[in-house]
């Protein structure tokens, strides 16, 4: 999915870069580098900064499957439509840093959005259909796969993230 | 422009409905689709019978092949037809899963995976979407990588 270098990254801030020709020469650099570095460490050491950052990412990645054509996996799939995307945003306004940021957000072959969690062997989804529905699915290892079902509410939404969460951190 | 195999071709043969349970079908899929090691059953459509190409008539890399070479960077994976439950789901049976030839002029290898209720209708059933979301995850556990995606 194309996403621009460096967005939504935590790395990604930075001080406003000092003019090569500028008065105070060394002290000047110095002075830059100390900000520069603290600034990096308050946005790693920040819940709340940790929290937009890995959110922004989010939507990018979601915002970048809207230019999705059909037929992306050759074997006809439809590209996500703006019932998927926007129940998508809805599913991301109720996730919390501990599934941003392990989530991959890919296309789902069935139409629709995945909102994927993979941890060691623990594998956990949420979709978000082209027809409306929000269903997904948690398992570990081989072990037969269990449903975690919506009625795409706001309360079942929570619910259903609140299995992945305990899921993928047990 | 690259030349196709000729085991590829039909030439006039006839379709071949028994499968062997160890046979193998074989899929494209994309790199997004495999995460953290595992991959994802969003990866996986039965919206309708799935394409898959048998290795009875065929080879991993054919799944790629194209004349314009358009499928250069996706990878292949392969499920066995043992992995299609003959009984689905294992509490509530309802449906079957299995394999039919479905043979192309440029692509004999070419089968879909059929769905049929239980007891049988002999014609296709599309299974409800829980049934599906729970079956793509249970294949999606016994896949196994014969090509790697770069893209």
């Amino acid at each position: 999915m194309p996403v621009a270098e460096g967005a939504g990254r935590l790395d990604a801030f930075e001080f406003p870069p000092l003019a090569e020709n500028n008065a105070v020469g060394q002290a000047g650099q110095a002075l830059w580098t100390r900000v520069n570095d603290q600034l990096g460490d308050s946005v790693r050491n920040s819940v709340f900064w940790t929290a937009t950052i890995l959110l922004n990412r989010a939507q990018m990645q979601l915002a970048a499957l809207a230019s999705l054509k059909s037929n992306w996996d050759t074997y006809g799939a439809s590209a996500p439509n703006q019932v998927a995307l926007d129940n998508g945003v809805r599913l991301l306004e109720h996730m919390t840093p501990i599934e941003l940021s392990v989530l991959n957000i890919v296309p789902s072959a069935e139409g629709g959005v995945g909102f994927c969690f993979a941890v060691g062997n623990r594998y956990a989804d949420i979709e978000s259909s082209n027809e409306g529905d929000i269903l997904g699915v948690k398992y570990v290892g081989t072990d037969m796969p269990v449903l975690i079902e919506t009625d795409g509410s706001d309360a079942s939404i929570e619910a259903a993230l609140e299995q992945v969460r305990t899921h993928i951190s047990a | 422009m690259r030349n196709r195999p000729d085991r590829m071709r039909r030439n006039g043969r006839a379709d071949d409905q028994t499968f062997g349970a160890p046979e193998r079908l074989f899929r494209r899929y994309t790199r997004l689709h495999y995460i953290n090691g595992q991959f994802s059953n969003t990866g996986f459509s039965f919206d309708s019978p799935p394409s898959v190409t048998r290795e009875k008539y065929s080879e991993a890399q054919d799944v790629i092949f194209s004349e314009a070479d358009e499928f250069a960077n996706w990878g292949v994976l392969s499920f066995r037809v043992a992995d299609l439950p003959t009984s689905f789901p294992p509490e509530n049976p309802l449906i079957r899963f299995f394999p039919r030839h479905v043979p192309m002029e440029d692509n004999f290898a070419h089968s879909e995976v059929w769905s049929d209720a239980i007891p049988a209708t002999g014609g296709y059933v599309k299974p409800s979407k829980q049934t599906r979301k729970l079956f793509r995850a249970l294949l999606s556990q016994r896949c196994v990588v014969e090509i790697i995606a770069t893209a």
